[in-house]
């Protein structure tokens, strides 16, 4: 195909856009943060969320810039493995509804997956789970920063720093005013808009680029991306599984909403949030197979999804993908800004700094922390580092080796906090070196692989039994 | 002239020639530098790579195209790759995927066909099956292991807290 591609909107029709959504989402978060009146309540929405509030936020969560611009880019980096490989991630929200019921179980009175670490397993694995959990929300955050970036770049050629910039200040805003509740709510709009616009974006994609031709052109020019032994992809598959696995198993994003959700909820809701998000990174994949019939080689593999999407569908189309991947974003980001500012009052400030502080000293020291987060974010994004690929499965490396200390934490009393130090340590180490010496594709495997070896032996050798009575800490 | 004269005289001229002979982008590099300097890693393990061109000072805004072919002489042009907008002025790279190990070449043109860079050489070369398969299988053991743990916790865990439950409702 001999047709050079030019951008789908303007650039002023892009930042209108961002423009609209920014004052509506933050109007939306000012509406529901007036009934914040406890810290509980900022937090973890006064821990009385509903099932149907619970399954979206779940999936929401979860349909992030991974799912609408890396599903797209690790497919067309590594075929059907790619799409087929990123949706089995949804099987970290359907394993985690068995601990979710655990968690809340244990602890009724928790805040984080902090608390839980250090009351489980001491200060020396608390400390080890804490430089992971921040690496990993600093990198998950930034990854979002830079996909609202090259989002709009991709649909209007706007500057990546002006798109980044405003993603992130939206997000801030509606957080900073709503806390958890805010956060929730528009989840639940957001994911109904994802659903509604994917779905709509394939329909149009295969009515417009049948699947023959694809196949065609697929076989013919790049045969590498059908083959199902496509080394690289084979690797990949398990790799994203627990990296996928070690993200949700681990974060506070997850932990705040299992200790949120009302009485028995938290089962159903992360079952059913997962059923619902495991066809979304096959969509959204195969969107990027019909890129080299299109005659789209985008200049990085990230900026594939909306590429082709806007392709297809024109301006219209192009505005329906930046609404579809602009809430998608959106609400992960806000959960992420939520979730870690909580680690940071709840376990440094209010645990180490100051035991005494009051609700209201810890309302605002979290405002703050929601902010600065921002900012902090903002100027990781200034350079575009990396892949949106890359990034996140550095990051794979670091939260998989939690996998297995967890749960075997939350269900063997055997496990010492010594043992589950070291397994996320050593995890760590051995994943960073596979990255490097690898790959990305095999950072996450070798860290849960070694950080359960490890856990085994300290379940062998350990002679000590936790008492679960020691969970049940008051704010 | 005596022959002998004559034929010390073309010698002379002949080294003369020879030692003011240069290729010709050398007498005048301006003029023979291509308007775009392309590069490419050397090797890919994943049959993905990503190809930069950097605009040389003759280099002018205008769609380009990237030829692609297995042999340094472009004797037979596989396929073109549209480069996204107005050439480099947009976008200084490019993302191609899905080769198979091999030997790949790559050059830019313009739409009326001329050549605009360097030619730059990517080798593919996949991971072996065996390595890929042995970490496929490992990963498969481990994913199994945790799901059947998590599965047999989650209900040793329930029938302790419904036996709880039901003790609490006798006393």
């Amino acid at each position: 195909m001999n047709k050079a591609t030019d951008f789908a909107l303007d650039s002023t029709l892009g930042l209108s856009l961002v423009a609209i959504f920014g004052v509506l989402w933050i109007a939306f978060g000012w509406y529901l943060g007036r009934k914040n009146k406890s810290h509980e309540d900022f937090a973890l929405a006064g821990r009385n969320v509903g099932f149907a509030l619970a399954a979206a936020t779940a999936m929401a969560t979860w349909v992030t810039s991974n799912t609408t611009l890396v599903a797209p880019q690790l497919t067309y980096q590594l075929g059907v493995w790619g799409m087929v490989g990123y949706s089995f991630a949804a099987l970290g929200l359907i394993l985690f509804a068995p601990l979710a019921a655990r968690i809340k179980h244990l602890m009724p009175h928790g805040y984080t997956s902090g608390d839980f670490i250090r009351l489980r397993f001491g200060r020396a694995a608390w400390w080890v789970f804490m430089v992971i959990s921040v690496v990993y929300a600093m990198g998950w955050l930034v990854s979002l920063g830079m996909a609202g970036g090259i989002l709009l770049q991709a649909l209007s050629g706007l500057d990546y720093h002006i798109g980044m910039s405003a993603i992130l200040l939206i997000c801030v805003g509606y957080t900073l005013f709503g806390g958890l509740r805010a956060v929730i709510a528009t989840d639940f709009i957001q994911a109904l808009i994802i659903i509604v616009g994917v779905v709509g974006i394939a329909w149009f994609l295969i009515d417009t680029v049948s699947l023959e031709t694809i196949h065609t052109e697929l076989s013919t020019d790049h045969p590498q991306l059908l083959d199902l032994l496509f080394p690289a992809a084979v690797m990949f598959l398990f790799n994203n599984i627990f990296f996928g696995l070690g993200e949700i198993f681990h974060s506070n994003v997850w932990w705040s909403r299992a200790l949120a959700f009302k009485g028995k909820v938290a089962f159903k809701a992360f079952m059913l949030g997962g059923l619902l998000w495991l066809p979304i990174p096959i969509v959204t994949g195969f969107i990027a197979l019909a890129a080299p019939q299109l005659g789209i080689f985008p200049p990085t593999a990230d900026m594939v999804g909306p590429m082709v999407a806007a392709e297809v569908l024109g301006k219209v189309g192009a505005i329906v993908v930046f609404i579809v991947v602009f809430s998608a974003l959106a609400s992960s980001l806000d959960s992420l800004l939520a979730a870690t500012s909580d680690l940071v009052t709840r376990d440094f400030y209010h645990k180490k700094l100051r035991p005494a502080a009051s609700d209201q000293q810890l309302l605002r020291v979290n405002r703050y922390c929601i902010a600065g987060l921002g900012v902090l974010t903002w100027l990781l994004c200034l350079p575009q580092i990396a892949t949106l690929g890359a990034l996140l499965n550095f990051a794979g490396a670091f939260v998989a080796s939690t996998i297995f200390p967890i749960v075997f934490g939350l269900y063997q009393r055997r496990l010492t906090g010594g043992y589950a130090a070291l397994a996320m340590g050593a995890g760590t180490f051995a994943g960073l070196v596979s990255y490097f010496a690898i790959g990305f594709y095999v950072a996450a495997l070798v860290s849960c692989v070694v950080s359960a070896l490890i856990c085994a032996v300290g379940l062998w050798r350990s002679r000590t039994l936790f008492n679960w009575q020691d969970m049940q800490e008051r704010a | 002239m005596p022959n002998r004269a004559r034929f010390v005289i073309h010698i002379s001229l002949l080294l003369l020639i020879t030692l003011f002979a240069r290729p010709a982008f050398a007498l005048s590099p301006s003029t023979a530098e291509p308007p775009y300097a392309l590069s490419a890693p050397e090797v890919s393990r994943e049959g993905y790579f990503v190809l930069t061109a950097q605009a040389q000072s003759s280099a002018s805004a205008q769609p380009l195209w990237v030829d692609y072919a297995t042999s340094a002489q472009f004797s037979h042009i596989s396929r073109s790759y549209p480069w996204l907008g107005q050439g480099v002025a947009d976008f200084q790279q490019i993302t191609l995927t899905g080769f198979t190990s091999g030997d790949h070449y790559f050059r830019l043109r313009n739409a009326a066909g001329d050549v605009l860079s360097n030619v730059v050489h990517v080798r593919v070369d996949h991971y072996p099956l065996w390595q890929a398969l042995g970490l496929f299988f490992a990963g498969l053991t481990v994913f199994i292991l945790l799901v059947v743990l998590i599965i047999a916790n989650h209900r040793t865990a329930s029938r302790t807290k419904i036996s709880q439950s039901k003790g609490a409702n006798h006393e």
